[in-house]
């Protein structure tokens, strides 16, 4: 086990081995919150409600700026796994001594981890000026930080997936697509599932997608234990489940390349 | 106990063909095509503890997929191996902790970081003690001469300095093999003599058993006593450096700069390969004639100024063993073992 | 300028015919880009369904905005598919191959690769107009007018943005996050945003210049409106030029910017 941690600390410092390039990637993240906040001020003044859905203003800003800081931090791994099951090289990496999967979680989180401290930074930065207030609590803030990263294991599952799917098919680059737009529609990026019309809502509950991206964010503006609990245990299950699948997916592909040299 | 006992080992592999054009490519879809390409073909051999070997052969002939299955990420389709008394294929894993593996293409070494948290890094998969990994680090920075560049980032050091480097990683957990495939491509020459000096010193102290897959005749020469010739797919010379040196290298090739047009030059032995205004180059059949007397001849003829005299590219001298029809040499063949 | 009608008509074909080579990887990317942009309009199609006008801005108008932009980019990436990549077919030398040929670099850099996905956004674009937006057969020809305007729009922020690397070292980035900015601004009500931000929209991040500007004019035709879209473009693309010939004027001479990695 320390290995893996090893390995995901020390990905962590090589992607903040460039300093500017880094710091960089927190515009994006700056400009999305920039968009929002003037966004969400005329939806509310037109409404001319003080509450939707039970948020008030200030709480969907705080909402999304969670949110985004989340996905955008989500793992971008699959690029290099299938990059690495077409080229061959996947083989190579069978020769040390440790679980492929393993090390490409590990890998994946060490890329997240910087990603998250720095889009959490920026995303304050720009939402605090404008709403003037921090809308947490301290087991909000707890809750959040559990379940983000709960959040980010699920993702990084499903990337490494995602690039395992490249032992299937030439372009896994589409099936990130889809993960990454179901992730931004129903996942909540975009607005509280709450605020969805009710019948989505209820689909949205039984995906993955929400337990993410929701979850964390809306337990950082409005903590509530049940809530909390059975996100916690949603994570739990769909890990199991995707634990399951990339063991099988993985053992067939490692399989393959063993016998047919890839 | 050898460290390395193969017997009979194959492999074959399914090809699809691919055809052009839409019509064959919906038959292809219908009923695929395959050929089969024999990579491998009943190799046998042993290699003994603290041995230094070569496995050459043209591209194409082999070598990878053989070492592929030593290091056990390929089944062979038929035929056994034992390394280390592990069978790689199944025991990958616990063998993985033994040997050290060097890929000229592949790289260990976390790009964007210093060397030296990629050492900290491998001590932990490879579960060493830390102070067992501490002192060794500092004998193996001694040795590969190092130190300098432990906190410089890896994408700022030149190739020679990145290849001691992924060396040393590969030494880190002490293997007892160290399997090297081509690690001296590309490196100039004081860089690759740095190399070849610093893997012959590790084997001579430490007694690790080198195997090694080269392009290169200077890798062979200096770094190992025996070689093994690999030609689709079979071991066609398996026996010393030396005796492969004196049966097969037959001639020498000399690249002169002339001070003046070449005009033809004739001396038995000596065939004239190219010739291009002042640039000649002349292959000299060392059978039939001295290379003292020739390049004294030459030098009596012509103004040189410049002349390169090197041995025959490997690819020569493996068609030549080729050609010449020899079997394997050398070593016992191993007994042959149960089919998987 | 039948050369550069050549050119480009010569490389589409061929870009696309290489494409189609890997027919399965073709068609996954333009599906796959096709049912991306779809998805994104549904956060929009929930949003209006619980507030139908954000000032002033309808869900047919969003979706007009949206085909708008998507057809726009799609025509750009599609046929001049290196426009996003000028920075860094500078940076990795790549350039030098088509200095050396007898044909305008610019032109040649640009068209040499088409960008597969960016079909997808064509064909979604012009897909969700048509479904989406009431009437949109009967303005289809403006429609396609506007979007080829809007494309020429991007190109010439692309290539301009692009160009800044021969003058800025390291630049590349802020030029891949300038491309992101653009795109991602031009796909909201720009009335939402202060004032100051609308001027910039309009400007240097001609994000409404893509997507809005057209979207008004298809709705409500003003003479004004098309001179200024038409305007900006004709203006953009010749700053773009400029910058571009002026940068490698810079390169030849010598001042190589960046080292090769």
């Amino acid at each position: 086990m320390r290995k893996y941690l090893a390995v995901l600390w020390t990905d962590a410092r090589q992607q903040t081995a460039y300093r500017g390039e880094f710091l960089l990637r927190g515009v994006m993240i700056a400009m999305f919150m920039f968009i929002f906040v003037w966004l969400w001020r005329s939806l509310y003044a037109i409404g001319g409600q003080a509450e939707i859905s039970g948020f008030r203003l200030s709480q969907v800003i705080w909402y999304l700026a969670m949110a985004e800081t989340v996905i955008l931090s989500g793992s971008r791994i699959f690029e290099e796994i299938s990059a690495a099951v077409k080229s061959g090289d996947l083989a190579y990496t069978l020769v040390r001594p440790y679980s492929y999967l393993g090390f490409e979680m590990a890998h994946s989180l060490g890329g997240s981890l910087p990603r998250v401290a720095l889009n959490f930074v920026m995303a304050t930065a720009v939402v605090l000026p404008f709403v003037q207030c921090v809308e947490t609590t301290v087991p909000g803030a707890l809750g959040f930080l559990v379940l983000a990263a709960g959040g980010l294991v699920l993702d990084a599952a499903i990337a490494v997936l995602i690039g395992l799917g490249a032992f299937f098919i030439e372009e896994v680059q589409p099936l990130h697509w889809v993960y990454s737009k179901l992730l931004m529609s129903v996942g909540g990026m975009f607005l509280p599932l709450d605020m969805f019309p009710p019948w989505l809502q209820k689909i949205s509950n039984w995906l993955p997608f929400g337990l993410i991206i929701y979850a964390p964010a809306r337990t950082f503006v409005a903590f509530e234990a049940g809530f909390f609990l059975r996100a916690l245990a949603g994570q739990a299950l769909y890990l199991l489940a995707l634990a399951g699948v990339l063991w099988s997916v993985w053992r067939w592909g490692r399989r393959r390349l063993v016998t047919h040299g890839g | 106990m050898p460290a390395i006992v193969v017997a009979n080992l194959s492999k074959t592999f399914r090809v699809k063909e691919k055809a052009a054009g839409l019509r064959a490519s919906l038959r292809s879809l219908w009923k695929p095509r395959t050929s089969e390409v024999r990579a491998v073909r009943g190799v046998d051999f042993e290699v003994e503890a603290g041995e230094r070997v070569a496995f050459i052969g043209p591209n194409g002939a082999g070598k990878s997929t053989t070492i592929k299955m030593l290091v056990g990420i390929l089944y062979p389709t038929t035929g056994t191996a034992r390394v280390l008394e592990l069978v790689p294929w199944r025991e990958r894993e616990r063998l993985a902790y033994q040997i050290g593996a060097v890929f000229g293409q592949k790289s260990q070494l976390w790009y964007h970081l210093p060397p030296q948290d990629t050492f900290d890094l491998l001590a932990r998969i490879y579960e060493l003690d830390w102070e067992v990994y501490r002192q060794r680090l500092e004998r193996l920075v001694d040795l590969f001469e190092i130190g300098q560049h432990l906190a410089t980032p890896v994408r700022k050091l030149s190739l020679g300095e990145r290849m001691r480097c992924e060396i040393a990683a590969s030494l880190l957990h002490s293997p007892r093999i160290l399997f090297l495939d081509e690690p001296t491509i590309g490196l100039d020459v004081v860089v690759k003599h740095q190399i070849r000096e610093l893997i012959l010193r590790m084997n001579e102290e430490e007694g690790v058993t080198v195997f090694l897959t080269s392009h290169d005749a200077g890798d062979v020469e200096r770094l190992c006593r025996r070689a093994m010739v690999i030609h689709h797919g079979e071991v066609i010379y398996d026996g010393k450096v030396s005796t492969l040196k004196r049966n097969h290298i037959r001639s020498k090739t000399v690249s002169l700069k002339l001070g003046e047009p070449f005009a033809g030059f004739r001396s038995p032995g000596v065939t004239v390969l190219k010739a291009a205004g002042t640039g000649v180059k002349l292959e000299v059949d060392t059978r039939a004639a001295q290379i003292d007397q020739v390049v004294g001849q030459l030098m009596a003829r012509y103004p040189i100024l410049d002349m390169t005299v090197e041995d025959p590219p490997m690819e020569q001298v493996i068609a030549h063993i080729y050609q010449s029809g020899e079997a394997r040499q050398g070593e016992d063949v191993a007994q042959p073992g149960q089919g998987e | 300028m039948r050369k550069a009608a050549t050119l480009i008509a010569g490389y589409l074909k061929h870009n696309l015919m290489s494409a189609i080579e890997y027919r399965s990887a073709f068609l996954l990317q333009v599906f796959g880009m096709a049912l991306n942009n779809v998805i994104y309009l549904f956060f929009w199609w929930v949003l209006f369904a619980r507030w139908p006008d954000i000032r002033g801005w309808t869900m047919p108008m969003v979706a007009t905005v949206f085909g708008l932009v998507a057809v726009a980019f799609g025509v750009a990436n599609g046929v001049f598919g290196n426009c996003l990549r000028i920075a860094s077919v500078v940076v990795s030398g790549d350039l030098d191959y088509y200095l050396a040929l007898p044909a305008d670099p610019l032109l040649h850099v640009l068209v040499s690769r088409t960008y597969v996905s960016a079909w997808g956004d064509l064909i979604s674009g012009l897909g969700i107009y048509l479904l989406l937006v009431p009437g949109s057969m009967a303005r289809l020809p403006l429609f396609v007018l506007y979007a080829g305007i809007g494309a020429l729009i991007f190109l010439g922020f692309a290539v301009a943005v692009g160009s800044l690397v021969f003058f800025v070292d390291q630049s590349q980035d802020i030029a891949a996050y300038l491309y992101n900015a653009l795109i991602s601004f031009s796909l909201y009500p720009i009335d939402v945003f202060p004032l100051l931000v609308r001027l910039l929209l309009y400007t240097l991040v001609p994000a409404a210049m893509i997507g809005t500007l057209p979207a008004r004019l298809l709705f409500e035709f003003r003479w004004t409106r098309l001179a200024a879209m038409v305007g900006f473009a004709a203006l953009i693309l010749l700053v773009a030029r400029v910058l571009f010939l002026r940068g490698l004027r810079r390169y030849e001479s010598g001042n190589r910017v960046t080292v090769r990695g």
